[in-house]
């Protein structure tokens, strides 16, 4: 396409159509422009002199018509909106040389664009069009899709994913959602949420939505719920004769504990403990070259290590599932303070109840009143994705990228979604990150995160890519199963405030030096202290220091009072 | 001041003028007034027209030249006994056409570009006076050089010469519009002098 673009209205990413006959009826054939060439415009040297503007030259040449530029526009078509089926279809036919095309209006561009209306249930405001200024086109996704295909939200820090995280996470909790809903909050961002419990506009009628803080003190995970991978994650650096003693009391446990109790999940760490023992005592029993005893010391501190210093694997305290999940419930799981190891094996195991719950209340292997009774979907977000599962050389070695897998596989016919939060996609682990089917990228510079986003993500082409690294904060691309086309938006305000803000260092610094500041240290360091030399309580600069004495060479004792001599005493 | 007749022309736009030699009037046209980049214009017959154009040549004719041999008379003796035996020497002036003009006084419109009409053989051409080059040049604060893309087009080789004192001489004139000038002069001057090499 062809245009002088007087108004400058052509941008990229913007939409336009020509109108054409499909199959006897007349379409509207949408596309999106990708890239903006100038075909003609003045030579160079016109512009030598920045003072002077290259038309203004040109005029002195005799030439004065208005259109001197021209720029080439490349559309990608999208195809024409069709209303049954709810989706862009391809016309496969090219349009000819010299047919107008024109800018897609406001309306049309909401209509076809999002797959909710506004306030729909359903439906996910999430900001409005980029190349529209002024909010004219909102940008409404389709909660179902992101919920149950997955989603990822990349970018480079401070470009701001927590704040776009914080507003999908306002968008599921309002009343035309009330989703059910877990986030992994390892740097503590998220506690800031609890604002929208009283917001009016998340209420409706007898709806208000939960925010469920729960702090690194309070998570707790059952040592029996770890399965021996778990184990081995946890005690790195053991010997092939510990993880062989390892497994099988970890075998025997679980028997023990099935006979008894009719689950694998009823013994504790000391029950672990003995069976090590005990197991290692029957091996020398049968053969006596078999001395394990260096391996079980090796296992048992390791494993005292475990129960004693996290705090947070207790042999019968967890989190039970219903506490955690629950529909109009936001859940935020703090993970500050506590051992990146540690909180990969919590992500992992949550994960694994989480699944396996899902799975047996579906197929109706649980019923009410079950552990692992949970019927209704879940959303679980993941902050620091590349934690979690890290891809490279780190990759299935991390407890938690396994369980991930398993679930962003599975999980969508047992109604669990995931959303992974990342700024490093590179360090992500590919195959996690192909598949979510939502993306929302935000700024990325990084050339390595561009091609980890090129080779993993469906929809990103090359024109997503070449805008990248010049989004502005609170812009994003969104592409993927929620949208019916990848659009450039700009995030909404959000309502609850942002927890992500960096410190600022100098306005804290020149705090220190605030009047009010300066009095309570004062107040602080000048309490009364007996003993403390005299000089150095009541020096300044312009009296000559006098040598240490105590208060009683001062101010002197009863004694010396009753003889006298103390009030003589102050020499200067 | 009149400078000479058209005696031939090379094309629409580019006319030859025989300049009025020493003999003929007795005021002949000094070298500074038919110097290099002079502008002049020459009226078209019967018409309220003028051509307006500029010298962008200077040719000296002497049929003389090449004949070495032996004379009647010797040339001071010449001028004593046969007055009336004329030198045929004469010096001829190129004129490329620029622009004309149409009307007269004060109701007077310069145009720049190809002039519509042609004049005839014999036609005066004269000096164009200060006043008249600098309405030629456009009325606003930056004067319009129109013709210069097609002067520069003539392929003389002495053409970037007379361009760029034709624009200095410009800029003096409209101070107001002298940045555009320069640049178009220092644009001109680098493709003439700088980028061939």
């Amino acid at each position: 396409m062809i245009t002088p673009d007087r108004d400058n209205a052509i941008k990229v990413g913007e939409f336009v159509f020509y109108r054409t006959v499909v199959d006897g009826a007349e379409r509207e054939v949408i596309g999106r422009v990708v890239q903006r060439r100038p075909a003609r415009l003045f030579p160079e040297e016109f512009s030598a002199d920045p003072t002077v503007p290259p038309a203004d030259v040109a005029a002195a040449l005799g030439y004065e018509a208005e259109e001197t530029e021209l720029f080439e526009v490349t559309v990608s078509l999208l195809g024409y909106f069709d209303d049954t089926l709810k989706s862009f279809v391809n016309p496969r036919i090219q349009p000819r040389e010299g047919w107008p095309v024109y800018l897609v209006p406001d309306e049309v561009l909401t209509r076809v664009l999002n797959p909710r209306a506004l306030g729909s249930v359903g439906s996910l405001h999430v900001g409005y069009l980029l190349s529209r200024p002024g909010h004219r086109v909102p940008i409404v996704l389709s909660a179902k899709e992101l919920v149950s295909t997955h989603l990822a939200i990349i970018a480079s820090t401070g470009a701001g994913k927590s704040y776009l995280a914080g507003v999908v996470i306002e968008e599921l909790m309002k009343p035309a959602n009330r989703a059910c809903l877990l986030i992994i909050d390892p740097h503590g961002e998220y506690h800031t949420l609890d604002a929208m419990q009283g917001m009016p506009d998340f209420r409706d009628g007898n709806y208000r939505p939960e925010v469920k803080v729960i702090t690194p003190d309070q998570v707790y995970v059952k040592a029996a719920s770890l399965t021996i991978g778990d184990f081995r994650y946890l005690m790195p650096e053991m010997s092939e004769r510990m993880d062989y003693l390892l497994s099988a009391a970890h075998r025997r446990v679980c028997q023990e504990s099935q006979k008894a109790h009719g689950t694998t999940e009823n013994w504790t760490i000391n029950d672990l403990m003995n069976a090590v023992v005990a197991i290692s005592k029957e091996k020398r029993d049968d053969v006596e070259a078999w001395d394990l005893s260096s391996s079980v010391q090796g296992i048992l501190w390791r494993l005292e290590r475990l129960q004693k210093e996290s705090g947070i694997f207790r042999d019968y305290d967890h989190m039970p599932l219903t506490d955690l999940f629950k529909p109009g419930q936001c859940t935020v799981l703090q993970l500050s303070e506590i051992e990146p190891r540690d909180q990969q094996v919590i992500v992992s195991v949550l994960l694994r109840r989480l699944y396996r719950a899902r799975m047996e209340t579906v197929r109706q292997k649980s019923v009410a009143g079950d552990e692992n009774f949970l019927p209704y979907p879940a959303f679980v977000l993941l902050e620091e994705a590349h934690h979690f599962a890290p891809g490279g050389e780190g990759q299935d070695r991390v407890v938690s990228a396994r369980q991930l897998k398993t679930v962003l596989s599975e999980g969508r016919k047992f109604g669990i979604g995931v959303g992974l939060i990342s700024q490093r996609p590179g360090k992500l682990d590919q195959d996690v990150l192909s598949q979510c089917m939502t993306q929302f990228i935000l700024r990325i510079v990084n050339p390595i995160d561009q091609n980890t986003i090129a080779s993993a993500v469906e929809s990103a082409s090359k024109d997503t890519l070449a805008e990248l690294p010049s989004l502005s904060r609170g812009q994003a691309v969104v592409a993927g199963s929620s949208l019916n086309a990848p659009a450039l938006i700009q995030v909404r305000q959000r309502l609850t405030p942002h927890g992500g803000e960096s410190i600022d260092g100098p306005e804290e610094w020149i705090a220190y030096f605030a009047p009010e500041a300066e009095e309570a240290r004062k107040k602080e360091e000048a309490f009364y202290e007996p003993g403390r030399a005299a000089s150095k309580r009541f020096h300044t600069a312009a009296v000559p220091a006098w040598p240490a004495r105590s208060y009683e060479q001062i101010f002197g004792d009863k004694k010396a009072e009753d003889d006298g001599k103390s009030q003589d005493s102050t020499e200067r | 001041m009149l400078l000479g007749r058209v005696v031939k022309s090379n094309s629409h736009v580019d006319y030859v003028v025989q300049l009025l030699a020493p003999g003929e009037v007795v005021d002949p046209p000094k070298p500074e007034d038919y110097a290099f980049g002079n502008f002049v214009r020459i009226a078209v017959d019967g018409d309220q027209d003028e051509l307006i154009g500029v010298i962008y040549d200077t040719l000296l004719l002497n049929p003389a030249y090449g004949t070495l041999g032996p004379h009647l008379s010797s040339d001071p003796h010449l001028t004593a006994f046969a007055p009336d035996y004329l030198p045929e020497t004469a010096t001829v002036v190129g004129i490329a056409v620029v622009g004309w003009e149409h009307g007269e006084g004060e109701s007077a419109f310069y145009h720049q570009g190809v002039p519509p009409v042609a004049c005839r053989v014999g036609a005066e051409a004269m000096r164009l006076e200060d006043d008249q080059f600098r309405l030629f040049h456009g009325t606003g604060e930056t004067p319009k050089v129109a013709y210069l893309p097609r002067l520069s087009a003539m392929g003389n080789p002495a053409m970037p010469e007379l361009i760029n004192g034709l624009l200095t001489r410009l800029i003096d004139l409209f101070p107001n519009g002298a940045a555009t000038l320069k640049l178009l002069r220092s644009n001109l001057d680098w493709s003439a002098r700088v980028s061939r090499r």
